[in-house]
């Protein structure tokens, strides 16, 4: 799938006040690379198109946490 | 906003505790579930990382051998290689996760003694391997990713190399790392057998909702004054000579902090843009829960780390600047990539200059670029305030 596809696809997941991570979104796509998604959530965040909205947070075995960023479209 | 995982009820109620009996029928059913393609994939070498890796690697190897076909009858086949070779523990290290791809003795061996090792073994039993790579409880797979991407380098040893992980967060893609098994539902942390148990901790800060719509619009640049011109893929090959570093298209990965490269070479520059897709707060930085919030230094030093504090200059230390998650990254950023830093710089043959741009509309963001000024003079790296 082209970048650009992939963009389009991502924006329509995120539209609705939707907020997903990146492996959520990989997932929601079918896409395997989480890094193909890393680079597309930077170019819609460049291009103003898509934003940060909010993390979620996990923990390691050793009790430490670590925080996964949500992304929404911007209004 | 809001986040996944609130405070509420006993620390333990969100843990989920493996029994050895438990593990040992998962494997057991996973290999009888998939005897058809284990034999054919008919593994030479398994891989275990640290030793809950290793644990799983012999396991798998045992019930392997038990319990499938005539493929892994032969005495030398599904042998386990730990790595690294003998007794490994974690590293107190306050970047552990910041640094680099794997620990100090991990990267060494790999680096150092796995080829070796493996060619040794080819050379034995006549032909190239078929290696398997195994991991116990993975969050983040940053380790296990660099071993694959070296295996994949060897391709004149290695004819065929598959990973498989006991269990991986759900937050995670199952896609990129197979498992065992699945994380439970409703718990948050998962306990093997081998591990202890740990309370949880986080970053204390004042006001988290607050605090997470102020990183909405945090920017974090580091740059690089170039002299000559030179390609992007020159600066990329030179930041990745010893394999420290990665990179998968312009985004460089170095262990749990990626940046987005960019070489300007009409403003003459090699910029680094921190990605904060992920948060792996260092563990000098974390707090148990259940602890009163407190900014003195002294008091936050879970698990020792203060040892490391001549090489770990905190920003928070001084009650000038807020502890927020956004000085918190900053400082974990410039305290964890120094290494990073200084490779970029030769890299660039930037005699020594690094800047940092920080965009942040918050009210302790001009604190926040005082007190990296007065980092910079007490630490060994020396940083620049850019002001675009």
């Amino acid at each position: 799938m082209s970048q650009a596809a992939l963009e389009e696809k991502v924006l329509k997941k995120l539209e609705g006040g939707n907020r997903m991570s990146i492996p959520e979104l990989c997932r929601a796509v079918k896409e395997k690379d989480e890094y193909n998604m890393l680079r597309v959530i930077a170019e819609l965040e460049d291009s103003g198109d898509a934003m940060l909205n909010g993390f979620d947070r996990i923990y390691r075995e050793d009790g430490g946490a670590i925080y996964l960023a949500k992304y929404s479209k911007k209004s | 906003m809001s986040v996944l995982c609130h405070h509420s009820g006993s620390d333990k109620d969100d843990v989920y505790f493996e029994s050895w009996g438990k593990f040992g029928r998962r494997v057991e059913r996973y290999i009888s579930k998939h005897r058809d393609e284990l034999d054919k994939d008919s593994y030479d070498l398994i891989l275990g990382f640290s030793r809950g890796g290793t644990i799983l690697a012999f396991i798998f190897a045992c019930l392997l051998k038990d319990s499938t076909g005539k493929p892994y009858s032969q005495p030398l086949k599904a042998s386990v290689r730990a790595i690294p070779r003998g007794i490994t523990c974690k590293k107190k290290d306050p970047c552990f996760v910041m640094n680099q791809a794997a620990s100090d003795s991990e990267m060494k061996d790999i680096l150092i003694n796995l080829k070796g090792d493996l060619k040794k073994f080819s050379k034995k039993i006549k032909r190239k391997l078929n290696v398997l790579l195994m991991d116990d409880n993975l969050t983040g797979a940053t380790r296990v990713m660099f071993l694959e991407n070296y295996l994949d380098e060897l391709d004149d040893i290695v004819a065929k190399r598959k990973t498989l992980a006991y269990v991986r967060h759900s937050a995670f893609l199952k896609t990129e790392i197979p498992t065992i098994t699945k994380f439970p539902k409703n718990k948050q942390i998962f306990i093997m057998p081998w591990h202890e148990y740990h309370k949880k901790m986080d970053l204390r800060v004042h006001n988290e909702n607050t605090e997470l719509s102020n990183l909405k619009d945090f920017q974090l640049k580091f740059y690089f004054e170039l002299y000559d011109n030179i390609s992007t893929e020159s600066i990329k090959n030179l930041i990745t000579e010893g394999k420290l570093y990665r990179f998968k298209g312009d985004i460089l990965i170095n262990g749990a902090c990626d940046f987005v490269l960019k070489v300007d070479n009409n403003l003459k520059r090699v910029i680094l843009e921190y990605t904060k897709n992920k948060v792996y707060p260092p563990k000098r930085c974390l707090k148990p829960l259940n602890l009163e919030e407190d900014n003195n230094e002294d008091n936050n030093d879970v698990g020792g780390y203060n040892n490391y504090k001549n090489d770990f200059v905190p920003l928070c230390s001084d009650e000038k600047l807020n502890r927020t998650k956004a000085t918190c990254l900053v400082c974990s950023i410039i305290n964890c990539n120094k290494l990073l830093f200084r490779r970029v710089m030769v890299a660039a043959n930037s005699n020594n200059s690094v800047s940092i741009n920080i965009k942040w509309d918050d009210p302790d963001a001009a604190k926040l670029k005082d007190t990296i000024r007065i980092w910079s003079e007490k630490s060994d790296l020396k940083l620049g305030i850019l002001l675009l």
